[in-house]
């Protein structure tokens, strides 16, 4: 939203401990265009998510400002127009350090150092140095939930996805479509996995159907892997969530889409160089586990 | 001029020049009056595919795409992507066909027959409006464009009967209203900048509502800017700082 990497943002991390207690010891709280709903703010659900201090809230929808936190001054406005008339209303040039204490969530929050995390750092590292402007559409995927936390774009709408919200799966693919239409000049990549893409696989046929060089990046783990670690945390047996991946080379093929087996972060940098070379989808096939024993 | 003719007219006149659909026998004159039209198309596999690619298109540029979807097995296929749509405030226009007007409700088994089509999509809609006047095309769409210009954005379905489908309409669709949004109350903005001012430890938290002012949110979360030498800070003296995070959805153009 403000940019790659600018120093006050701290991106999606509001459901994570350190990014908890700054929000719990903020005196004053601006919340613009926000449900402060569960799955941005209470991933895990455990209603951790405190704001003490006093809340404004800024929403186009009269009833978002009553929900889920109690607001001490409820704005009904469009939130471009609200934060240009806030920014006149407020001192010019008081030295503050919001930088400094950004930078200290994001140390305490470590998220480059999170053993969950490891195998997607090097992913979006790659991607954002192969492809820096392109749009990311996801599915509801590891990946994706990962990059959430970790991707940093350059602009508002190259990053989005369904994992999200309503958490469909199925989503990234199509969507990637949608992205390409609309923006033409960008590159734009579906991040995706094994058991979200065979919610959809048909639209592999409108990709070709549209002749453009779409990334295809699926994340194969040969299952519903977000779910077998829930069945893990929760003791619940692995049943029904080890599928059996379709031959996606062969599935290429079928679609005259082109494809390339991924098993580390070098290879992907060199098949993404190739994604310009014609004017069809290519599908970048990551071996989960190959790719995480690279690292 | 027919309705369905009117309707491509007129999502013209707003601006829409992207079409997603499969065609269907109910969608047949939907596909006549297209070709007669400026507007892209582009077929899915399935209506899902359609919707997704909508709300992806409405994503990345800010603006609604229409997806024209048949009769009853169609609108069950684009539900879900609907609801995902309205869950994040995604702008979406789902145009469907629906059974002639002197047949729905009698449960007669005709093609594609659903009870309470409208009814049933009105769950994953901001409205889903059944058009039984060709002459009120126009109203149904400035309600819909209305909404993605100044109020939270979503999906807006309308079902036109096959016999209002192929209806005479007036000639010539009028310009469309430029609409604005809300605009925040002077006192409001006030008092949010005086409580705002006197923060020791202010926090800003960007929504998708947000997404179509950066430059706005940037120069707002920058007022404060981070001090460029280090400075003494003892415990007794707060020090405050404009964090910003953000949900990765939507808003208005």
């Amino acid at each position: 939203m403000l940019g790659r990497n600018h120093p006050l943002d701290l991106g999606a991390t509001m459901s994570l401990p350190a990014a908890r207690r700054l929000a719990a010891e903020a005196d004053v709280v601006l919340a613009l265009g926000t449900e402060l709903g569960e799955t941005d703010y209470d991933l895990d659900a455990d209603d951790g998510f405190r704001l003490d201090g006093k809340l404004i809230r800024i929403d186009i929808d009269p009833e978002q400002l009553g929900r889920n936190q109690a607001a001490d001054l409820a704005i009904l406005a469009e939130a471009g127009q609200a934060m240009r008339g806030l920014a006149e209303c407020l001192p010019k040039a008081a030295a503050r350090d919001g930088a400094e204490r950004a930078a200290a969530v994001r140390h305490a929050l470590a998220l480059t150092d999170d053993p969950e995390l490891a195998p997607y750092v090097p992913l979006f590292t790659t991607l954002r140095d192969a492809l820096p402007e392109a749009i990311v559409v996801g599915d509801s995927t590891g990946p994706v939930y990962a990059g959430n936390f970790l991707a940093s774009m350059p602009a508002p709408r190259r990053w989005f996805n369904a994992a999200t919200g309503f958490g469909t799966l199925g989503y990234g693919l199509p969507a990637a479509l949608g992205a390409a239409l609309a923006r033409p000049e960008l590159p734009v990549i579906a991040l995706v996995g094994d058991g979200g893409l065979q919610f959809v696989l048909g639209e592999l046929g409108t990709a070709r159907d549209l002749g453009r060089p779409v990334a295809v990046v699926i994340w194969n783990n040969d299952g519903y892997d977000e779910i077998r670690r829930y069945m893990s945390l929760s003791e619940v047996p692995h049943l029904g969530v080890d599928l059996t991946a379709p031959d996606f080379p062969a599935l290429a093929s079928a679609y005259a889409c082109r494809h390339i087996s991924v098993t580390e972060p070098a290879s992907l940098t060199d098949a993404l160089g190739q994604l310009d070379e014609a004017n069809s989808p290519l599908i970048l096939e990551i071996d989960a586990a190959a790719w995480s024993a690279s690292l | 001029m027919n309705c369905a003719r009117q309707l491509i007219q007129l999502l013209e006149a707003y601006g829409v020049d992207t079409a997603l659909g499969i065609p269907g026998v109910h969608t047949i004159e939907l596909y006549r009056a297209l070709d007669q039209g400026n507007l892209a198309h582009v077929t899915p596999r399935h209506e899902q595919g359609a919707g997704f690619m909508a709300d992806g298109y409405a994503r990345a540029s800010g603006k609604p795409a229409a997806c024209f979807i048949v009769t009853g097995p169609g609108m069950t296929n684009i539900a879900t992507a609907m609801g995902q749509a309205l869950a994040d405030s995604v702008p979406m226009l789902v145009i469907s066909s629906v059974n002639p007007r002197h047949t729905l409700g009698r449960g007669q088994g005709r093609l594609h027959e659903m009870p309470h089509q409208s009814e049933t999509l009105a769950g994953v809609s901001l409205f889903s409006h059944s058009l039984h006047d060709p002459a009120a095309l126009p109203e149904v769409l400035a309600r819909a464009f209305a909404i993605f210009a100044s109020a939270r954005p979503g999906p807006v379905h309308i079902e036109i009967p096959l016999d209002v489908m192929v209806a005479p309409a007036p000639e010539g669709p009028a310009a469309p209203a430029r609409v604005f949004p809300p605009a925040p109350a002077p006192e409001a903005l006030a008092l949010a900048g005086d409580w705002l001012s006197g923060a020791e430890r202010p926090l800003i938290l960007l929504g998708g509502g947000t997404v179509a002012a950066p430059e706005a949110a940037r120069a707002l979360a920058e007022r404060w800017p981070s001090a460029s030498t280090p400075r003494p800070s003892p415990p007794s003296t707060p020090r405050a700082c404009w964090v910003a995070t953000i949900r990765w959805t939507w808003a208005p153009p």
